[in-house]
């Protein structure tokens, strides 16, 4: 026996002492496995013209690289401050005219709290919610302004993200009954964008254009009616054109900071709240 | 800090040739996974070159304390297969869906378009999900955490999932070839959309 598939079958009886009972079935179907797997290469074409594109494509830093400029533009910020506070009569005489020195932009007081970018803001440990996966069920996402995602928090269907000190990409509706439309009670969005339904693979409707930077609601009318049980996939697309028309395979999946697609993923139900 | 995390911070300075080093890292490892899940080279090719485009453009928003640079890019291909075939129409027929000429197909994939019809009724033994974690473990040897990362979900609930899969899998399909029961169910998906758990 292999060391590979000696150690894959410990591991196999550690998790489930009871497959020891049924080794020799049990190695069977991992020998299998590890037989049946595809010996597959990628062409090396293909990998190399993809390693040329991508190594010449340029990348703008996106962390704080200090500018040279800062230290000429300093010292001459604190200059004239020093000049304002010395030299008092060029503030406060009448005979001579009140000009105040302008002091350049660079001293001017920064916010102690500087907003990143969205994209910029990944998530602390303590505020990643794990949401037991059941099957049937696909992962979700959703990145909130505060006001959404406290709410969002407490529903079982949404995996809350934690919000930066700005609000990311998000979706959110808390419930969905059988119609000819879906209420978004909350959508925000950094890019132009559109709010797509699916049932599986089918398309129900798509939304209005939902302009970006604004926390906002939104209700896509539907094609057909929807009935109770049926579990509908609400999925937040940029709208790449900005055709305000959703274009499959140009309009792509909004995604947050962790890669996963902005989606809600609720269940139409006649119950009453 | 490890290896990756180190390129990592070199791309976000932007150093694209450190994102080569990761590219020539991990474009095997991510052209597998998504030909696992598609069986098609074309496709896997033009899904491969998304994966590492979107990574480019994203590596900004990726904090090496918070994940794992691997995960994060398993899950960025995940995605990426998960809207191709949202994106795919539902009614193409079983020969499109391999984009590849004859000669290229692999014999596991010949196997599995003659044998469909024998293994339909093993398609509701494994879930989306459960071939995955599988194929991740055993054929990708990753761990339960980052296969945790990966596919979402808790490492505790990943070994419950893999050890009863195999259980599963042990009780329900005997000898039947487990790559065409992979294959037909990744047909089925094309086809049909059926599960992404």
């Amino acid at each position: 026996m292999n060391e590979h598939l000696k150690s894959i079958l410990e591991d196999l009886y550690r998790l489930d002492p009871t497959l020891k009972g049924e080794e020799e079935a049990i190695s069977g179907i991992v020998t299998t496995l590890l037989r049946e797997k595809p010996e597959v290469v990628p062409d090396a074409s293909f990998v190399a013209r993809l390693r040329a594109e991508i190594v010449s494509t340029s990348v703008h830093p996106t962390r704080a690289v200090p500018s040279p400029w800062y230290f000429y533009a300093a010292p001459a910020g604190v200059f004239a401050l020093l000049l304002l506070m010395l030299v008092p009569q060029f503030v406060t005489s009448p005979t001579v005219p009140a000009v105040v020195p302008q002091a350049p932009d660079s001293t001017r007081v920064v916010p102690e709290s500087v907003p990143q970018p969205a994209y910029m803001i990944a998530p602390t440990e303590e505020e990643f919610v794990d949401i037991p996966m059941n099957d049937g069920v696909q992962m979700k996402s959703m990145g909130g302004a505060p006001e959404t995602s406290s709410r969002a928090a407490e529903d079982l269907s949404l995996m809350a993200l934690p919000v930066g000190d700005e609000p990311m990409n998000s979706v959110y509706v808390s419930s969905l009954q059988p119609g000819m439309s879906v209420h978004v009670e909350a959508v925000f969005t950094v890019a132009p964008a559109l709010l797509v339904v699916y049932s599986g693979t089918e398309v129900l409707g798509v939304s209005e254009p939902i302009l970006p930077g604004i926390l906002t609601e939104s209700t896509v009318v539907l094609s057909r009616m929807t009935h109770s049980g049926e579990e509908l996939v609400i999925v937040l697309y940029e709208d790449r054109d900005g055709d305000g028309i959703f274009t499959p395979g140009v309009d792509h999946m909004l995604t947050d900071p962790m890669g996963n697609p902005i989606q809600q993923i609720v269940v139409v139900s006649d119950r009453p709240f | 800090m490890d290896e990756d995390s180190s390129y990592v911070a070199k791309v976000q300075l932007g150093n694209t040739e450190a994102f080569g080093v990761l590219y020539d890292r991990y474009l095997d490892k991510i052209y597998r996974f998504i030909y696992y899940k598609t069986f098609s080279k074309e496709v896997a090719e033009d899904l491969t070159s998304d994966v590492f485009h979107k990574a480019l453009t994203k590596i900004g928003s990726f904090d090496s304390e918070k994940g794992n640079f691997s995960a994060w890019l398993y899950r960025i291909a995940r995605n990426s297969v998960i809207d191709h075939y949202r994106t795919k129409k539902s009614d193409v027929s079983l020969d499109d869906t391999f984009d590849v000429g004859v000669d290229e197909r692999t014999p596991e994939a010949l196997d599995a378009i003659a044998g469909l019809g024998q293994v339909t009724e093993y398609l509701q033994t494994l879930t989306a999900k459960q071939r995955e974690i599988i194929m991740l473990r055993v054929w990708e040897e990753k761990s339960y955490r980052e296969i945790a990362e990966i596919v979402g979900g808790t490492e505790d609930a990943v070994k419950m999932t893999y050890s009863r899969s195999i259980r599963d899998l042990r009780e329900k399909c005997g000898n039947v070839s487990l790559g065409a029961i992979f294959l037909a169910c990744n047909l089925i998906e094309t086809l049909r959309f059926h599960d992404f758990s």
